[in-house]
Formats: C-alpha cells, sequence, structure tokens
C-alpha cells in the first residue's frame, strides 16, 4: 500500500493531509488546517487549499478537526472558498465538541469563563499604573503575554467589534464560526470520538486502523491536574473563573463600591455580593481622602517597592495558561496503523500531559483481529514502539511531548518526526517554539531525521541549533536526511517542496 | 525624701493575650472541636508604633486591592480590646483578621528566635538608588503582612516585597464540609497557612539563595521547613494538644488527629497542603478511614514535584519526633498500665493525658530546635535533604554530646526509612553524618587562614554588647566588609590556592562573604557553645548545555559555610560546595533540563521574581 503524510507550510499551525492507497482507490484525509502567521516560507492559506483541493480531486473520505485553536481551524473559515466546492464525507471531532454530553458543556462553560476572566485581567493590568521601577514592564509583559495566549482563540477586536461587550466570555467569532462550518461540512453526521474502546477499521479505508487516543473522559485530566487533583478542587477552579470575572468587572469599572451596586442589576447584585470579601460598611474606598493619612506608609515613595496593587493580577497569566492548556488537552490525538506491518502515524494535534498521561490508563486496551486469527491487546507502549512518523505535539513546545511514558518510549529505527512550526512568528511572540532541548531530543532519537515546516531538515548552518550538536553528530545526521531523501524499498522517502512536506511510504 | 514615682507599680507585661483560631475556622463548626476551636494566644508584648499593628517585627497593612478599598487598622493597645484578649474570632470582621494574622506570625518569630538562639533578620531590601545589584545595606526592620492581597486560592511570601500575600476565595458551593457553602475563605484565618508563610520568610532572611532551585531538593526544602515549624506550634498550644491526645488515648502514630495535620479541612478547600495531608496518613477513598502511611524508601528516588517531595522530609521529620515521643512515654504508660504498656479501652485518666502532653511538647520543642538550629549548619546553596541531616546530626552533636535518649538515632532511622541518603556517604549512622572535621576533611586550610580567627572574637564580643536588631545588622555588615578584604587578600597569597580549594572557591575570581553571625547555645549540661558561622559565595554563568553556547545562560553557585569555635579558634565545619565541582554543573544541568512548564512556553521573564507564589500555583 502507498501511504502519504503530508505537512503544509503554512506558518505557526497545523494542516496534514493524509493519504492511504493511490488512484482511484486513493483515502484522503484532512487533519485540520490553521495558521496564525508566516513568516518564513511566505506560503499562502490560498495555496495550501488550492493544493488540498488539486490533490484529493475535490473530495475529502475524512475530515479530522483536533481542537478549536485558531492556528488548527483558521483556513476553513479563510478559505471557504476554495473549500465549500471540496465534497467532505465525514467529520471526526472530539468528544468535547459535542454538545449533547454534559460533560463537554461543562468544559464549554468553564472555557468560556475563562477566555471572559483572562481578557478582563489583560486588561486590568494594562490600564494600572503608580508602580514603581522595573515593575511596570513585568506588568506590561505580562499583560501582552496574556494577550497573545488569547491569540489562539481569536483575538478579542473580533470578538467584540461583531457581537459587542458580552462577548468578552465568547470565543472569537473566526473560531467558532470555523468549528460549525466543519461540524456541518460532512455528508455523513459529524462523529464526536471518545478514547479507548475499539480500534476503528472503516470499512471505506481497508488496512489501517485508526486508534482513539484522546482526549480523556475526566475533566480533572483535561486540566492537568494529576494525581492530586480532588474532584472538589476542579469544581472549585471551575467556579472561581466565574466568580473572578464578575470581581475583575467590579474592579474595572474604578467605580465605589456603592455606586457600582446601584447600578448593578437583581443578579449582577447577586454575584457581586458573593465575591466581596466583607460587609460594605467596613470598606474605606481607596479614593476617600482617609486613605493617603490612615495609609501615609503604604503610599509613600520610600516604600513604593512593596506594593501590592497588581500582584492580585499576576495569577492571571494562570487563567490564560490553563485555557490554552485546557483546550490543547481536548485535542483529539489519533494514531494510523498500516495493519500490514504494524508501521503507526502517531497524530496527536496539541495533546498536553494529561491527555498523554491519559493514553497509558489501566483502562486503554483496544482489542484487535491478529492477521492469523485470534485477538490481540494493544496498549499506548506497543502504539508508541512502533511509531514511524510522528507529528510532534503543539510546534514542539516544551510540555507537549511526554518524555518518559512519550517519545522515550518510540524506538523503532525508521522514526522521523514532523514539527508544524514557524519559529520567527514563534519568537515574535516571545514563545519558545521548538522548545531546545525537546528539539535536541527529537534530532537525536531520528538521527537528524525531523523535518519542521519551516526551515526543512535541522542543519549545521543554523543559527539558533547549530550549536546543539559537535560536527561529527551533524555529519552523521545529514548521512542519514540524505539517505532519507533516496527512494528505498519498504523506506520512506521525504520530499521537502516549497509548499509541503511528504513523507511517502510504499508497503511491501 | 524622694518623692514617689507614679506608675512605679507598674511594669510592661511579658505576653499579650490574644484570641484567634486554633487551626482554622473549620474546627468551629464541627462538634467535636468546637470546644477547642478558639484559643487563646500568648505573644511576647511589644510596645506598638501605631495600629496595624505595626510592631517590631510586623507590619500588618490591610489593603485589598482587588475590591480597591482598604479596611481600618485594629489598635491591639485600645483599652477595649486589652480588657477581653482582642477581638473574638470573627471571619467576617477583617479587623479580627489582622488580629489573628498578627498573633500567629508574632508567634512563630519567637518560636524560631527561642530555637535559633537569637534575634532574626529579614532578608535585605533592594539597593539603594545608584548602587550596585548586589548591594545589600538596605535594612529592612519589619516584615509587611497583606491579609487580603489576593483574590485567590493561595498565599505566599514574596521575596522582592519582603511582604506575606494572603488571599480569600470564595468555597465551593457544593462542600458538604466545614465551609458555608458559597462563603468565604479566609487563607490569613489558617494558624498552619499563617505560620508556613512567615516561616518562608524566616527561612529566606537566614538563607536567601534556598530559593534558587538548583536540584530537586532546595524548593521542597523550603516548603518542607514551612511546614514543619507550622505542624510542631500545634504542640505549644495546650488546649488542642490536651483535647487531641485524649482523643487519640496518647497514640498520636496511629490515629488521625489535629497534631499531625496540617491545614487538613482548610486545606482540601483551596488545593494548598493538600500533599501533607497524605504524608503522615491519609483517608482511603473507599471506606474513608484514616489509615497512617508506610514509608517508601522509593519515593525520595521518585517523586520530583516540589510539595510531593517536601512531604517525605515533613514526614521523616515527625517520624523522629514520633518516636521520640513514644520512648518519652513508654515509662508513664507501663506505670499507668501495671507494666503491661496497654491502655485499657475507653478514654484515658486526665493525669495520663497530662504527663503524655507534656511528653509531646517537650519532644515537639526539642525537634523543632534541633531542624532551627541545622540551619546554621547547611551549605549556602544548592541545599538536599541528606546535607540537611547531616546538618541536623552535626549541629545536635555539637551542643549534646550524650545521645543518652536515641535523638539523633531516631532522626537516621526516620531518613533511611524513606530512602534519603547524602550522595557521598557509604555507611548511615550518626557518627558518619557529621560533617567532616578537622580531623577527617581531606582539605586542609593553611595555618594564615586561622590566623584570621582571633578577631573574630572581638567581633563577638562587640556583637554580645549591640542592641537592636538593626544596629546589628548594620555590625555584621560591617565585619563582613572586613573578613571579605581580609580573604581577598590572604587567598592572593602564599597558599592562597590551597585557602581557595578549602573554602571551595574559584581563585582570582569574585566572591562575596555572604553572611557572619554569631551563634551562642547553651546545651542540656549546661555547656555554652560560642561560634561564628561564616557563609562565602561566588557566582558563575554557564549553559544549559554543555558546549551549546546558544542554549540559556544558567546561574552556578558556590562556596561554603564556615562554623568556627570561639573557644578554640579553630574551624570545626567547612561545609563546601565547591564552585569548581564539574559533577555538581551536570546534575544542575540535568535537573534544570528536566524543569519547565507551559508557563516557561509563553511567559519568557516576568514573574520569576515570586518563585513562592509560582511554587503554590503549581507552576514550579
Amino acid at each position: 500500500m502507498q501511504v502519504r503524510a503530508r505537512m503544509y507550510r503554512q506558518g505557526l499551525g497545523d494542516c496534514h493531509l493524509l493519504t492511504f492507497g493511490s488512484g482511484a482507490n486513493a483515502r484522503h484525509i484532512l487533519i485540520d488546517c490553521g495558521t496564525l502567521g508566516s513568516t518564513t516560507t511566505g506560503v499562502a492559506m490560498s495555496d495550501v487549499a488550492d493544493d488540498i483541493a488539486a490533490t484529493t480531486g475535490g473530495a475529502l473520505d475524512l475530515l479530522v478537526v483536533t481542537h478549536e485553536h485558531q492556528d488548527h481551524v483558521s483556513g476553513f473559515r479563510s478559505e471557504k472558498e476554495t473549500f465549500a466546492d471540496i465534497d467532505v464525507e465525514r467529520v471526526w471531532m472530539a468528544w468535547t465538541e459535542d454538545s449533547s454530553d454534559s460533560t463537554a458543556k461543562g468544559l464549554k462553560k468553564y472555557k468560556g469563563d475563562l477566555v471572559k476572566a483572562a481578557r478582563l485581567a489583560a486588561a486590568a493590568l494594562e490600564g494600572a499604573g503608580g508602580e514603581a521601577g522595573d515593575e511596570r514592564d513585568d506588568r506590561e509583559a505580562l499583560a501582552a503575554g496574556i494577550r497573545r495566549v488569547l491569540d489562539f482563540v481569536g483575538n478579542e477586536d473580533d470578538a467584540r467589534g461583531k457581537l459587542g461587550e458580552a462577548a468578552l466570555g465568547a470565543f472569537a467569532k473566526t473560531v467558532n464560526e470555523a468549528m460549525t462550518w466543519c461540524m456541518r461540512k460532512g455528508n455523513q453526521r459529524t462523529e464526536f470520538l471518545r478514547p479507548g474502546g475499539k480500534a476503528l477499521e472503516p470499512d471505506w479505508l481497508p488496512g489501517v486502523r485508526i486508534y482513539v487516543l484522546g482526549p480523556p473522559r475526566d475533566p480533572k485530566k483535561i486540566g492537568n491536574m494529576g494525581e492530586h487533583g480532588d474532584p472538589e478542587l476542579y469544581e472549585l477552579a471551575a467556579r472561581q473563573a466565574g466568580d473572578l470575572a464578575t470581581s475583575l468587572g467590579f474592579f474595572g469599572a474604578d467605580e465605589p463600591f456603592d455606586a457600582f451596586f446601584a447600578k448593578a442589576g437583581p443578579e449582577e447584585r447577586a454575584e457581586l455580593s458573593r465575591v466581596i470579601p466583607f460587609d460594605a460598611r467596613y470598606r474605606i474606598e481607596t479614593r476617600h481622602p482617609q486613605v493617603r493619612r490612615d495609609f501615609a506608609d503604604y503610599y509613600s515613595r520610600e516604600n513604593a517597592w512593596r506594593r501590592i496593587d497588581n500582584d492580585w493580577l499576576a495569577g492571571a497569566s494562570d487563567l490564560a495558561l490553563q485555557l490554552d492548556n485546557r483546550i490543547n488537552n481536548t485535542s483529539l490525538a489519533l494514531a494510523f496503523e498500516i495493519i500490514a506491518d504494524g508501521r503507526v502515524l502517531l497524530f496527536p494535534a496539541d495533546a498536553q500531559l494529561g491527555n498523554w498521561l491519559s493514553w497509558h490508563d489501566p483502562g486503554m486496551v483496544w482489542k484487535v483481529k491478529k492477521a492469523g486469527g485470534g485477538t490481540q491487546e494493544v496498549r499506548a507502549p506497543d502504539l508508541l514502539r512502533r511509531t514511524v512518523l510522528y507529528k510532534v505535539g503543539h510546534h514542539a513546545s516544551h510540555n507537549a511531548t511526554l518524555e518518559a511514558h512519550g517519545l522515550e518510549l518510540m524506538g523503532h529505527e525508521e522514526l522521523m518526526a514532523f514539527i508544524p512550526v514557524d519559529r520567527s512568528v514563534a519568537t515574535n511572540k516571545e514563545w519558545d517554539m521548538p522548545a531546545r532541548p525537546l528539539f535536541r531530543r527529537l534530532i537525536e532519537k531520528t538521527s537528524g531525521r525531523v523535518v519542521r515546516s519551516d526551515t526543512g531538515w535541522p542543519a549545521r548552518r543554523d543559527p539558533d541549533f547549530g550549536s546543539l550538536f559537535p560536527p561529527a553528530d551533524w555529519t552523521r545526521f545529514e548521512s542519514a536526511q540524505g539517505k532519507a531523501e533516496k527512494k528505498r524499498k519498504n523506506k520512506a522517502r521525504v520530499t521537502i517542496g516549497e509548499l509541503h512536506v511528504d513523507w511517502e511510504l510504499e508497503t511491501t | 525624701m524622694p518623692m514617689p514615682q507614679p506608675g512605679a507599680y507598674r511594669s510592661e507585661p511579658a505576653y499579650r493575650s490574644l484570641r484567634g483560631y486554633a487551626i482554622d475556622p473549620s474546627l468551629a463548626q464541627r462538634l467535636e472541636t468546637a470546644p477547642v476551636s478558639a484559643i487563646t494566644f500568648k505573644v511576647p508584648w511589644e510596645q506598638f508604633e501605631r495600629p496595624g499593628p505595626v510592631g517590631e517585627y510586623l507590619e500588618v497593612i490591610d489593603y485589598d486591592p482587588a475590591t480597591r478599598c482598604f479596611y481600618e487598622a485594629v489598635d491591639l493597645d485600645d483599652p477595649q480590646l486589652l480588657a477581653q484578649d482582642g477581638l473574638p474570632p470573627s471571619e467576617g470582621t477583617p479587623q479580627f483578621h489582622q488580629q489573628m494574622v498578627y498573633a500567629v506570625a508574632s508567634l512563630t518569630i519567637h518560636n524560631f528566635e527561642r530555637a535559633l538562639g537569637r534575634k532574626i533578620f529579614w532578608a535585605h531590601g533592594p539597593p539603594p538608588a545608584g548602587a550596585r545589584a548586589e548591594n545589600d545595606s538596605h535594612y529592612v526592620q519589619r516584615l509587611r503582612i497583606y491579609p487580603h492581597a489576593l483574590r485567590d486560592a493561595n498565599a505566599y511570601y514574596s521575596p522582592p516585597k519582603k511582604a506575606l500575600l494572603f488571599g480569600y476565595f470564595p468555597a465551593s458551593t457544593d462542600d458538604p464540609g466545614e465551609h458555608l457553602p458559597g462563603g468565604m475563605v479566609f487563607t490569613c484565618l489558617s494558624h498552619d497557612v499563617v505560620a508556613h508563610e512567615i516561616t518562608h520568610a524566616l527561612l529566606d532572611g537566614l538563607h536567601p539563595h534556598f530559593i534558587d532551585a538548583s536540584n530537586h531538593d532546595v524548593l521542597a526544602f523550603h516548603e518542607a521547613f514551612a511546614d514543619i515549624v507550622a505542624l510542631f506550634q500545634h504542640f505549644t498550644f495546650p488546649e488542642i494538644l490536651r483535647h487531641q491526645i485524649a482523643r487519640t488515648r496518647g497514640d498520636i502514630r496511629r490515629h488521625q488527629s489535629l497534631l499531625g495535620e496540617l491545614a487538613g479541612e482548610f486545606g482540601r478547600s483551596s488545593g494548598m497542603h493538600s500533599a501533607l495531608r497524605d504524608a503522615i496518613g491519609h483517608r482511603d477513598r473507599k471506606t474513608r478511614e484514616w489509615k497512617p502511611r508506610e514509608p517508601d524508601p522509593r519515593d525520595y528516588k521518585n517523586l520530583s514535584e516540589p510539595h510531593d517531595r517536601g512531604a517525605i522530609l515533613v514526614a521523616a521529620i515527625f517520624d523522629a519526633f514520633l518516636s521520640i515521643y513514644e520512648s518519652r512515654v513508654a515509662g508513664v504508660l507501663r506505670l499507668a498500665t501495671g507494666g503491661s504498656g496497654v491502655l485499657p479501652e475507653g478514654a484515658i485518666h486526665p493525669d495520663l493525658v497530662e504527663q503524655l502532653a507534656t511528653a509531646a511538647t517537650k519532644s515537639a520543642s526539642h525537634v523543632l530546635a534541633m531542624c532551627v538550629r541545622a540551619l546554621d549548619y547547611c551549605p549556602p546553596v544548592d541545599i538536599t535533604f541528606g546535607e540537611y541531616l547531616r546538618a541536623i546530626i552535626t549541629a545536635d552533636c555539637d551542643l549534646v554530646r550524650d545521645d543518652d535518649l536515641g535523638y539523633r538515632v531516631a532522626f537516621v532511622e526516620a531518613f533511611r526509612r524513606r530512602g534519603i541518603y547524602p550522595r557521598d556517604l557509604r555507611t548511615l549512622s550518626a557518627e558518619s553524618l557529621r560533617w567532616a572535621g578537622p580531623g577527617n576533611d581531606e582539605r586542609r586550610p593553611s595555618p594564615k587562614l586561622l590566623e584570621g580567627l582571633p578577631s573574630l572574637r572581638k567581633f563577638a564580643a562587640e556583637h554580645s554588647h549591640t542592641h537592636g536588631r538593626q544596629a546589628l545588622f548594620e555590625l555584621e555588615r560591617e565585619m563582613r566588609r572586613a573578613m571579605h578584604a581580609w580573604l581577598l587578600q590572604r587567598l592572593a597569597g602564599p597558599g592562597g590556592g590551597k585557602d581557595a580549594q578549602f573554602l571551595g572557591l574559584e581563585r582570582g575570581q569574585r566572591f562575596e562573604v555572604h553572611a557572619l553571625r554569631v551563634a551562642n547555645r547553651v546545651g542540656p549540661d549546661g555547656n555554652l557553645l560560642r561560634q561564628v558561622i561564616i557563609e562565602i559565595l561566588q557566582s558563575r554563568t554557564e549553559r544549559l548545555v554543555a558546549g551549546d553556547r546558544k542554549s540559556k545562560k544558567i546561574e552556578v553557585q558556590g562556596g561554603c559555610t564556615l562554623v568556627a569555635n570561639l573557644e578554640t579558634l579553630q574551624i570545626s565545619y567547612c561545609i563546601r560546595k565547591s564552585a569548581t565541582s564539574r559533577t555538581r554543573l551536570e546534575r544542575q544541568r540535568a535537573f534544570l533540563a528536566g524543569a519547565g512548564s507551559l508557563f516557561s512556553t509563553y511567559f519568557a521573564s516576568p514573574k520569576a521574581k515570586e518563585p513562592v507564589a509560582r511554587l503554590h500555583r503549581g507552576q514550579g
């Protein structure tokens, strides 16, 4: 069977086209189509969409939309015209997008609260002031950092402009529209997949088996709450995001409590009373003349370094991180197995630790039919060991590739990796992608056969990463890369083109 | 005939009585603990500078930035409050919160000073305008306490602001437990949280580099130490102690009690300190029954998250305490049971409770003293649990010659059971754990180096005649400067290479005399131990990946803690972390390469300044 995995080079975002079989029997699967921008390759999203249409002959057997982040779905909206002409037979999404699932609904509400609180916190940080020295830089950097993480859910102007202030808690229209559009796009009803259970052997895709690894069903794992994650704590965290948003609303209004309260409606009053710690009669408003006299020490110039006006907002970076983490952890993580020889192509989207760890849960056992009859149990470590192509999670950020129970289990001699990333876009946002230690380990594990969508093979001349290895290692890597570009029997061949990178295998 | 002095009959009281929650407000909600939920703290009397309270060590400022308001500062000297031991406990009155944080913080400082045997200092403030970054002349008299600083289930010590920031948050609406559903939870009302946070500040004042994570143990040590101090403070409250001794019939090891639990129920609702709950014992998820935790020698090797790891150390020290307590009460129990040592069913006699409580208080205060004293015997940077054990044992050997009650054995045993070993020791005994002294240290100082010691006697004499913390701060700084100048000359002179090696320094590189302290301790036999502790530090910039000049810069610190005996004019110990050690550099690299989080992907620099805040949020 012929197998091709194509990584498009549209910048910081994912768009992969898998093709199994050839000619009339070719089956095309598109996994995501998005970008946060491209400065290195200059590849436009429209070129990508055109190529998808041309390569598939205008028909996709399956569209996989892994999670609701701009860098995975923006193309479905920006290239709506091209995609409108592509026939999509079926659409897969994670169970977390299923509006009839009550757990999923809870997660959505939580996410909405987080977006709202994070946006208000960023605004509060931007509007604050009066601090000493370098604290201003820290505060501004923090606010900017939160804004940039929020870019993943679409930017605020987009949300505010179209839907008004009420949309603060909503995802930007761009992301929402793209998700909804995809959900309705298939000829068949969109399927929402849950992890574990049976390995899928769709009859329209002969010779391939698909394992659904994540997202986990346990909301705690989606929050990466780890071993100590207590269900009560989860509830608490979920509620706190909402309460914090209320609190920030009052803070942002910058009005005395009485005046603010008087204007509020009954529901807001109830919420407000809940988030205010003491009875209002104990309050001495910061604007009250008494304050400068009674708390002169707090406001004195020589003690400016000890003020705490904005410290409570520093925790707001948590909201943005929590949000990003949660959405990444709702990634539909899939493993494609070529049944004939057991090779695996691993596409974990942007799964973070909680998602990866859940693949190893005791219940995650797949029963599959053996070639010679009978059944066989498959677990995550088997799949990782047989992985020959790993689509590196979350643009090779530090925390989206599990070490001991992830990358270190991938030991196949043919292992190669794709990193969809644009380092210059990431660097502009001050994001560390690809993360140095991970990139280094990936190069080691694959003998240099890691292709980045922005720059191709890692090279000794690379100003950032050339110093990772001594010359002798680079020579070895170059030789492995050279071999990978040649056509060899029963081995994958990598072709780095301007628009995309192809990994092709013809199994014998 | 002299005129009678008005008011001559009065004298300053020794203590100020202040009411507060014994552990936290949740105790008042449970029938069983309600009678002991409120207690009266006896804190050292002091003259306040102004309401706040603002005293010698502390300055409470009740600013609530999230809701843009202040709360009036409590005046504890108001006769109305003096007459009734301060305000009665109340969650709804901010002034009581101010009283509570002040009381617990003062008490903790007091207990810490008693164990340490000298006055404490907060870490120095930011350098004066125009001075170099390492300038440490800024004396900070008072730690600031902000009881309502955060709108978050968090509380932390801020090293850059020398302040404690406490948060508040609405309790879970569906919590069936102690809190009013949807009511507000205040971290500043938890004895354990306050004691924990102020201990971070106390430790930072003594060892400012213990927040630089250079191995898995450093931050874990900070957490554990803060927990240990908070935990042993429970044994200083007679009401709680007697109540819980009676309830567990003296068997603290095998029964859940408030004595072996930190921020118990309260901690659960906030997510803080949950690890510690598990360290000593835990409630089975299915049967809801509490079981003591069996030590697992693999834990120290396997757990890396600072709280999990810190819990191992807390459990080890609590275990040592239990062994000491049990051996102390064995005789009383035999007496009370006609020799069998097995108590009959039912409640135990109040006299027995009293005896057991006395033994528990004594054991706890001894163990706490050992733990605090050991801080003078720690390396100045890069601490590990194994080294802390060595510090405990060495400090105790110095002061208490005869270990007739088996304290040291109890410690060694408790650490061994959890797999905590110093890296370079083959055998584990009180004797082998003791730091190498002049007799068995493989590196020796030159005789010239020892010639610097007599000058320390003069310093010590001056030190003992200096009053006031600020004067002591200035004096120590002056001495450090003198010591630095002298050492600089010494290391440049003949035999200086050998001395640099002895001190764990790289010759010719800048170094700092980081600390110089006088410690006078009295042993149980009335023996006096007069010591000077000198910490010398050197720092070097390296790359995270060896040979990779593009990789992140890392700071590698080294140096030593010198313990010098003022009687014999000998260097008793030189506790080294060699600045030039390659193996240590590699260990630090390996540790830092493994560290990182989503936070580090998206936020490059800010907030690195608040290590404790991040630690408590789990962004370590």
